[in-house]
C-alpha cells in the first residue's frame, strides 16, 4: 500500500495555507473598512457642508420670506399676463399686482432713464 | 406738500408694505398710459430745472386737458417721479407765478432700485447696492454718449439686469431666476 503524502494535507499546513489565504481577505477587509471609514467622513463632511447650505438658504429663504409680504403680500397672485394690459391696470387701480406689471413697470422707468440720458 | 418732497426713500425701505408699492404703481398707471407719456416728455425735453415745462405745454405736447394733466402730474409728483419748481410771472395780467414740472432722474434711480429689491425680497443693503449699480450704469452711459459710443436701451437694460442679477447672486440664488423670468 502506497501511502501518499501531500504537504498540503498535513494540518499544520493547512493552517498555514489558511492563513496565507485569508491574509488577503484581512486585508482587503481591513482596506474596505478603511475605505468605508474614509468614505463616512467625507460623507459626513459632505453632510455638514450641505447641512450648511441648507441652513443658509433657510436663512436666506426665511429672510426673504421677512421681505417677500412687503411687496406682494401673504400670496402672491397668478400672473395675469395672459388676461392683458386692461386687466392689470383695472388690478392695479383696485390694489393688487403681480410680478408681471411690475416687471413692465421696471422696463418702462429704464426706457425713461435712457431717454433722459440719451437727450443729454 | 413742499417742492421737493420726497416720500420714496430708501432709507424707510423697511417701513414699506404693499400699500406704498401699490401706490407706486397707480401713480404709473393709467388706462392711456399718458402718465408715461408725461414721463417720457419730461425724460426728453426736461430733465432739469432750467428746461422745466409748464402745464400749458405738458397738456399741449400730451393731447389732453390741462384738467386731466394735472391730475396725472400730480400723481407723479406725490411719489417723487416728477418735481415741481414755482417762479414769479411777469406782467400784469393772469396768475402771479408759473409752476413747471421736470423729471427727478435721481429720484426715479430711487425707485427703480426699491422695487427691483423689493421684487427679489431683498433687504435695505441690498437695495442700496442696487442703486449704487444703476447709479454706475447710468453715468457711464452717460460719459459714453457723450463721447459719441453708441449704447441702446437694450445694453442699458441688460447691463443693469446683470448688476440686479450680481447683487442677488450674493444673496440666493433661486432668486435669480426671477429676474429673467
Amino acid at each position: 500500500m502506497r501511502n501518499y503524502y501531500y504537504s498540503w494535507f498535513y494540518p499544520a499546513s493547512i493552517a498555514d495555507i489558511a492563513s496565507k489565504a485569508f491574509r488577503p481577505f484581512t486585508d482587503y477587509a481591513i482596506s474596505g473598512l478603511n475605505i468605508a471609514q474614509n468614505n463616512m467622513d467625507a460623507y459626513i463632511d459632505m453632510s455638514k457642508t450641505y447641512s450648511g447650505l441648507v441652513e443658509d438658504n433657510m436663512n436666506e429663504t426665511t429672510q426673504i420670506a421677512q421681505h417677500t409680504p412687503n411687496m406682494f403680500g401673504a400670496i402672491p397672485k397668478a400672473s395675469i399676463t395672459a388676461n392683458g394690459i386692461g386687466n392689470a391696470v383695472s388690478d392695479v387701480e383696485d390694489g393688487e399686482y403681480d410680478l408681471s406689471v411690475l416687471k413692465k413697470l421696471r422696463a418702462d422707468l429704464t426706457e425713461i432713464l435712457h431717454i433722459a440720458l440719451s437727450s443729454a | 406738500m413742499p417742492d421737493d418732497f420726497k416720500p420714496y426713500s430708501i432709507d424707510d425701505y423697511d417701513k414699506f408694505g404693499m400699500e406704498d408699492y401699490s401706490v407706486i404703481l397707480k401713480a404709473f398707471t393709467d388706462q392711456n398710459n399718458k402718465r408715461l407719456q408725461i414721463m417720457r416728455y419730461l425724460a426728453k425735453e426736461a430733465k432739469d430745472e432750467q428746461s422745466a415745462k409748464e402745464r400749458v405745454e405738458i397738456a399741449n405736447r400730451i393731447g389732453v386737458s390741462v384738467v386731466d394733466t394735472l391730475e396725472h402730474r400730480n400723481a407723479l409728483r406725490n411719489i417723487g417721479a416728477i418735481r415741481q419748481i414755482r417762479s414769479e410771472r411777469r406782467g400784469d395780467r393772469g396768475p402771479k407765478e408759473r409752476i413747471k414740472y421736470y423729471l427727478a432722474v435721481e429720484d426715479l434711480i430711487e425707485i427703480l432700485s426699491l422695487l427691483n429689491a423689493a421684487m427679489l425680497g431683498l433687504d435695505k443693503n441690498a437695495a442700496k447696492r442696487i442703486k449704487q449699480a444703476i447709479t454706475k450704469i447710468f453715468n457711464r452711459s452717460r460719459h459714453k454718449i457723450r463721447y459719441g459710443i453708441y449704447s441702446s436701451i437694450f445694453e442699458m437694460q441688460e447691463q443693469i439686469l446683470d448688476a440686479i442679477t450680481n447683487i442677488t447672486h450674493s444673496y440666493t440664488q433661486t432668486q435669480k431666476d426671477i429676474i429673467k423670468w
